[in-house]
């Protein structure tokens, strides 16, 4: 039953078509992924509906077992135990920080990462979307994008915020401009605060989310005509990679 | 010269991009036809019913592409008759402005999120803009003289903006000094690359430093990079910038040989002060 529950309130729209209030129904099955509910606007009866809510949440509650199993070894392997971490929310919350390693939880596996090799944190709303993730780079300009509920950013981002506070946590254009265009010195901001321990305080950094667009079907076609950006993204990443090594 | 040009004179020969009057012509033909081709198509889709969205969408797409075509041709055109620095300094008696700025410049780009590899995650547009200001500087300091640059080696077609000179590494600090002692002004975008480093120190000997703008980084987005560049004129100029400044895209040196604030925005009279500060200075012997 907690699992229902639970299932229900992550999912607004599971909970809208339990109250039977189909035309918002119809407007979160257009702009989300979740389609499977969609069948209920064509005249598939209620029960129908909360039978699936029902086999869904089970499997989202499987999942979420595997996942702590897949922690624990992951916990195992870098010596650490579970109490090292606060496990509270995972994987709904997808990370877990310890004193040394950031665990994320992907979608079938858990990635562990040094903690002393991240290099910023902050969130993701996507707009005109319900979507929201977690964007965490490390030094090598590669980023582990964790989707999540846009409630549960600010929990995330503060569980990083406590376990590392000489990592910039949050987001704002100045913040953005100095990674793409003065990322060694970001860097070097960054290795400063950590071997002295200082909180990251930069008075120029934001604690913010970051807005963005969603790549969509015309920007792939805009991608293959025009190679420009990509040829210059490759560039930059490239370089970054050198630097942060 | 930025990672450019070697200091060091290590052999690199000059090449000359491609430039032809009769291609650029071409181009522009085809740009022309490109876009009677998107017009068509776009009445033709406007009288002709679809039945289903996916078809509004391909109409979308051919009207696009051919539209980017069009541009790409006119952009490619303009490439093919850019003037080389040599036509124009020799078709213009005023001095010229010298525009001393890293090759990678250039091409660089501000992207609109933070770039490198992403794993996981829903995907992002990626959007940027060119990030080099080349071509609004040609045209607010074109009142003053010609805009000239040193190309970069191994570009296939000159960049639109500055007239390019393209040299050997063997020659170019030779022809930079003759370029700098000659300028009405100098723009210069310091960077701590080699090459800019050496152009930095001998524009600071060489030239008043009235008739020199400074392009830097804005501090109010990138900090550090305006702390980098603020180090470095410090080293290498005789009036440092300022370290605590809110926002600035470019420094000029009043009469008194302080360092004024200069903001782009989208203000075409930001650059004024300094153009009436050139044109009051004793002309230079060409």
């Amino acid at each position: 039953m907690t699992a229902l529950w639970r299932h229900v309130t992550v999912s607004p729209i599971a909970l809208w078509i339990l109250i039977g209030d189909l035309p918002l129904a119809t407007f979160f099955s257009a702009i989300s992924d979740f389609n499977p509910y969609v069948f209920l606007i064509t005249g598939a009866p209620a029960e129908g509906a909360i039978v699936w809510i029902a086999v869904t949440a089970f499997r989202a509650q499987m999942r979420r077992g595997q996942m702590r199993n897949l922690l624990h070894d992951a916990l195992g392997e870098n010596g650490e135990v579970p109490a090292d971490v606060a496990l509270d929310g995972f994987p709904d919350i997808p990370l877990c920080v310890s004193k040394k390693w950031l665990y994320c939880a992907r979608a079938k596996d858990i990635d562990a990462q040094r903690l002393d090799q991240i290099a910023w944190a902050y969130g993701e709303s996507f707009m005109l979307r319900p979507w929201a993730q977690l964007a965490i780079w490390n030094r090598t300009a590669t980023a582990n994008v964790l989707p999540l509920r846009k409630a549960d950013i600010t929990p995330a981002l503060e569980r990083i915020r406590q376990a590392a506070p000489w990592l910039p946590v949050g987001y704002n254009t100045a913040m953005k401009e100095t990674w793409n265009a003065d990322h060694r010195d970001f860097l070097a901001l960054i290795d400063g605060y950590r071997h002295t321990g200082r909180i990251f305080d930069a008075p120029w950094a934001g604690r913010g989310v970051a807005r963005v667009a969603a790549h969509g079907r015309s920007n792939v076609f805009l991608d293959n005509i025009d190679r420009t950006e990509s040829r210059e993204q490759n560039r930059l990443t490239k370089r970054w990679k050198d630097d942060g090594l | 010269m930025g990672d450019g040009p070697d200091p060091a004179g290590r052999g690199r020969p000059a090449t000359q991009p491609y430039r032809s009057k009769p291609g650029g012509m071409v181009l522009f033909l085809f740009a022309a036809l490109f876009t009677g081709g998107a017009i068509s198509w776009a009445i033709h889709a406007y009288n002709t019913p679809r039945y289903t969205s996916g078809g509004r969408e391909v109409d979308f797409e051919i009207v696009g592409g051919l539209l980017l075509l069009a541009t790409g041709s006119v952009g490619m055109g303009r490439k093919l008759l850019a003037p080389s620095a040599e036509f124009v300094l020799a078709h213009d008696s005023r001095n010229p402005v010298v525009y001393l700025r890293p090759f990678d410049e250039d091409a660089r780009r501000i992207e609109y999120y933070p770039v490198g590899m992403r794993k996981g995650g829903r995907k992002l547009m990626r959007t940027s803009e060119p990030a080099s200001r080349e071509g609004y500087l040609k045209r607010a300091l074109g009142q003053i003289g010609p805009f000239i640059a040193v190309g970069a080696p191994g570009d296939t077609l000159a960049p639109l903006g500055a007239a390019r000179l393209y040299l050997a590494d063997e020659e170019w600090q030779r022809e930079v000094e003759a370029l700098v002692k000659g300028a009405s002004a100098i723009v210069l975008v310091p960077e701590t690359t080699e090459g800019t480093r050496w152009e930095v120190t001998k524009v600071a000997r060489w030239v008043d430093l009235r008739r020199v703008l400074i392009i830097v980084p804005n501090p109010a987005l990138r900090p550090l990079g305006y702390a980098r560049i603020q180090a470095l004129t410090a080293e290498n100029l005789p009036v440092a910038l300022p370290c605590d400044c809110a926002s600035a895209d470019a420094f000029m040196f009043d009469a008194m040989g302080l360092p004024q604030a200069i903001s782009f925005g989208r203000d075409k009279a930001a650059l004024q002060p300094f153009i009436k500060q050139v044109k009051h200075l004793p002309e230079l012997r060409a």
